[in-house]
């Protein structure tokens, strides 16, 4: 949506800004940084601090920046002596209640009471110290609460709440109010599920991490962005590092959500079923090796297998980088001369890859944040942050809603969304295209849609044919829905600006889940929205995209058919399997195997030869994410591991075959892959008719319990593992 | 339990407030029926509440400690309230306090177990020239001396036989 600009002036400089924003985030923007202690960007301000005043003029008193908007013609003062000494009074109020331990407090640094009291040069309070000696709560072993810091912002109470988990709240009023939970218990008496959201947004040192103290000043710690890769949801994560390794893991914004096993999860980097060096099996038993060893020993073995290439297969965990797909697929195809070459992507999603192809010829990005969203459809989309699916897409999904988007539930499955849904279409099984036909047979039928909606699209004029010819009563018959209920949400849709469709492995499990998702894509393309698949691993769309899939080659090209998929090879029966990360299996696929992993896992331990392997946070490349995104990773050195990654033994071992000169570091292979156009970046959609048909099968891999499915043995061997339990039991 | 039908309870005004809005009004109207029934909130009776009303324990509670009424602990049959006022105080309210607490074995703002006397402590009460002076639910007792104590103590066990 092209944002209106508006002119206005903050202090005496006239800028250009986008209509009705946020006043303090508008002038971040063009680098005014107005102090505030209770502002949450992208969210409505609450005025409660008083910090962010501003003189505006026209306007008697100073008012709070928070809550206003940017308007044509304004004109603020951020800086005046009388602000300052506003603010001033403020800090110093604040700091009358605040302990003045700077010099040992982790937060020092980060603080944000602090930077302001050194802005305004308040050195102590003029007002009398008040203590209030609240309790501590630090037994859970993530997070530590120390209230005697807290200035009462309520920030960590508006991330808590708008993400729906609700624990923390202000209790009390007055002098003694406080923010804490129900009861004042600990917060491993309630039901938080230590998404860490409270810890990044506290602005003081109320809220910490379990054994974050002395572990280095902020300004001493080493920061680096990367991504994680331990779920679909691909969060970004800044990783903190001391003189003795990580020390904290946080999420780049104070309002973007990172869950538990992101944020504290890296313990797992160095625990003891983390797999330190090459081994061999000998005599039945694994043995440490050399690298040189193992790789002897590994491409002997696959010399010979060269001879037989429909017997050899590679199979990654879809949260490898692009580098080491492209060049595993490259393995496989080029240096053996088999199709065998897949990711764990496939076991939950057998339909996004067929549909998009034919849809698009690739996966386009997706043009707008899920949070730009006023109406959200679920289709067999099964995230929760409780039992841990997704847990990002979860808080994304209700943060969207708090903030005032409508949601569409279509689903045959009780949803976990029922009680924050618009609409609630429970579905007959397997009926995702009878109810996707009925909308579209109920907006186009009854004109509920502007014509300069729908997007640019070939072959378009023949679905609204189809949709006009269909009987929506009949369809939402057999979908199992009232036409009433249909006709609502055909509203709700209608009046959206801009509606999104999340699909996951309640659709693409489904034999005919492909069908289901380019009926989503026609209702979007019709309604000017867009479709976000809601994948389960990391890196599902960018092992595609490399190649690494028995449907495509690099770039989207269609892959000759014929390859075995995943699933297939797991039954057993090849001569040789290269097996990267977590590949869920039971018992021995294949006569000789080759697992890379960073922890011991099934796949490993009947192994012939175990490689090791980069675990989330080590990892170097990029991943395109589920919005169809690249995003980087840069590694942190956080293990003694003797690892190498994915992509430089497939080059390695390459090379060793007879498949030519290997690619010397990751710009070689950054640059090899480059070549490949991505077709995507004018997205055309050639729209095909849909003819319902009723879905059957559910994925093997679902979202309840994918998290462990595709990464137990790294958040096995983290502490967060009996956060996990625990999510089991709930 | 309590009748929670707040469209039909506030009539047209409803219509205006937010989804919060409803809920606190509902929410207070609420607390206010189970204290009239209970003597507090139960943690239990409150848990029943947030479930049926969709709202979270956190807002249930926050709702509540907004206001300085609602208790979260069993209450005594007699509440007695030594006044702390400058007045009170400085005639030895801390005595009287002193000599309850001792008696009862509770401290301000604490329960006996046999639910018999809660004790507290108030700002001024408006008869200072009473002072020091305490309360027995309604009923104002001015010029506390020992022999006044003895009589409180006396007036809180009588009732439980
Ligand atoms: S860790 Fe997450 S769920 Fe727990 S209190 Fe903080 S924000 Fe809420
Ligand atoms: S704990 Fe931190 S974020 Fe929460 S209200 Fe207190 S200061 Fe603000
Ligand atoms: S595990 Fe998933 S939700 Fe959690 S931080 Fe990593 S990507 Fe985000
Ligand atoms: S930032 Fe505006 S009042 Fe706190
Ligand atoms: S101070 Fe006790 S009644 Fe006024």
């Amino acid at each position: 949506m092209a944002d209106k600009i508006i002119t206005m002036e903050i202090d005496g400089h006239s800028v250009q800004l986008p209509d009705g924003m946020n006043l303090v985030d508008a002038a971040r923007m063009v680098g005014v940084d107005i102090p505030n202690l209770c502002h949450l960007e992208h969210m409505r301000g609450v005025g409660a601090c008083r910090m962010c005043m501003v003189e505006v003029e026209g306007s008697r008193g100073p008012n709070t920046a928070c809550t206003m908007k940017t308007k044509e013609g304004l004109k603020i003062k951020t800086d005046s002596a009388q602000i300052k000494d506003l603010r001033k009074m403020v800090i110093d109020l604040i700091l009358s209640m605040h302990p003045l331990d700077c010099m040992t407090c982790p937060k020092a640094g980060v603080c944000w009471l602090q930077d302001l009291a050194y802005r305004l040069d308040v050195r102590e309070s003029n007002y009398t110290r008040k203590s209030f000696n609240h309790a501590i709560d630090d037994a859970n072993g993530f997070i530590e609460r120390d209230p005697n810091y807290c200035i009462l912002c309520g920030k960590c109470v508006r991330v808590c709440t708008a993400q729906n988990t609700n624990i923390l709240e202000f209790m009390g009023r007055g002098v003694g109010a406080k923010v804490t939970t129900a009861q004042d218990k600990p917060l491993h008496e309630t039901d938080c599920t230590f998404c860490g959201s409270c810890l990044d947004a506290c602005p003081v040192n109320a809220i910490l991490e379990s054994g974050r103290r002395a572990k280095g000043r902020e300004w001493q710690l080493e920061k680096a962005d990367t991504t994680c890769t331990l779920c679909g949801s691909a969060c970004s994560l800044v990783v903190s590092e001391g003189v003795d390794g990580i020390v904290k893991v946080t999420s780049p914004k104070p309002n973007a959500f990172i869950c538990a096993v992101g944020r504290f999860g890296f313990d797992a980097l160095n625990a003891d079923t983390r797999v330190m060096n090459p081994k061999i099996r000998k005599n039945g038993a694994l043995e440490d090796a050399s690298w040189e060893d193992a790789l002897d020993a590994v491409s002997a073995k696959l010399k010979a297998a060269k001879a037989n290439p429909a017997k050899v297969g590679i199979i990654a965990n879809a949260s490898v980088t692009n580098e080491d797909a492209y060049m595993l697929q490259k393995l496989g195809r080029a240096a053996v001369g088999t199709n065998n070459v897949d990711s764990t992507a496939s076991l939950s999603d057998t339909a996004t890859i067929p549909a998009y192809l034919k849809a698009f010829g690739g996966i386009p990005e997706v043009e707008n944040c899920l949070c730009d969203a006023d109406l959200i459809v679920t289709m067999g989309v099964n995230a929760s942050q409780w039992s841990r699916a997704l847990p990002a897409h979860d808080a994304k999904i209700r943060k969207t809603v708090s903030g005032g988007a409508k949601l569409i539930v279509l689903d045959p499955a009780d949803s976990a969304y029922a009680g924050i849904a618009a609409k609630n279409l429970k579905l007959a099984e397997g009926t995702d295209t009878y109810a996707l036909a009925a909308i579209m047979a109920v907006l186009v039928k009854e004109n509920m849609i502007p014509a300069e909606r729908a997007r640019r699209t070939d072959g378009f004029d023949a679905v609204k044919a189809a949709a006009s010819a269909d009987d929506a009563a009949k369809l939402a018959e057999a979908a199992g829905l009232s036409l009433d209920d249909v006709k609502e949400a055909a509203d709700l849709i209608a009046k959206a600006k801009l509606p999104m469709i999340l699909y996951s492995t309640g659709v693409t499990g489904k034999d005919n889940g492909a069908d289901a998702v380019l009926s989503a894509l026609n209702l979007a393309a019709l309604t000017g929205g867009q479709v976000i698949p809601v994948l389960l691993d990391a890196n599902a769309v960018g092992a595609a995209m490399m190649g690494l899939s028995t449907a495509t080659l690099p770039g989207f090209a269609a892959a000759p058919a014929g390859g075995m998929s995943a699933a297939e090879m797991l039954k057993g029966g090849l001569d040789f399997l290269y097996a990267v990360g977590d590949v869920p299996v039971s018992g021995k696929p294949a006569s000789f195997v080759v697992a890379q992993v960073s922890h011991m896992n099934d796949m490993a331990s009947s192994a012939d030869v175990v490689l090791p392997g980069p675990a989330f946070i080590e990892q170097d490349g990029s991943i395109i994410n589920y919005y169809g995104a690249e995003r980087t990773l840069w590694s942190t050195i956080a293990s003694e591991a003797e690892y190498f990654s994915p992509w430089e033994v497939a080059a390695e071992l390459s090379e060793r075959i007879g498949g030519g000169e290997r690619a010397e570091d990751i710009e070689d292979v950054m640059a090899e892959i480059e070549q490949f156009a991505m077709p995507c970046d004018e997205p055309v959609l050639n729209a095909a008719v849909i003819k319902p048909s009723k879905g059957a099968g559910s994925a093997s891999i679902k979202s309840a319990g994918s998290m462990m499915a595709l990464n137990g043995s790294i958040i096995g061997a983290s502490r967060v593992a009996k956060l996990m339990r625990e999510a089991v039991k709930a | 339990m309590v009748s929670m039908d707040i469209d039909k309870e506030m009539g047209a005004v409803a219509g205006v407030l937010s989804r919060e809005q409803k809920q606190k009004g509902m929410l207070i109207h609420a607390f206010q029926e189970i204290q009239k029934e209970c003597n507090y909130l139960p943690e239990e009776t409150l848990e029943t509440l947030g479930r049926e009303l969709d709202v979270p324990m956190s807002v249930v509670y926050s709702t509540a400690s907004f206001y300085k009424h609602f208790y979260f602990k069993p209450r005594g049959k007699k509440i007695v309230k030594v006044c702390t006022g400058t007045a009170c105080h400085v005639r030895g309210a801390s005595e009287v306090l002193k000599a309850l607490e001792g008696e009862f074995g509770v401290k301000e703002g604490e329960t006996t177990p046999d639910l018999s006397m809660t004790l507290e402590t108030v700002g001024c009460v408006g008869c200072c020239g009473l002072a020091p002076v305490a309360t027995i639910n309604e009923d104002v007792i001015g010029e506390i001396d020992m022999k006044r104590v003895a009589e409180i103590i006396k007036s809180v066990k009588e009732d439980l036989s």
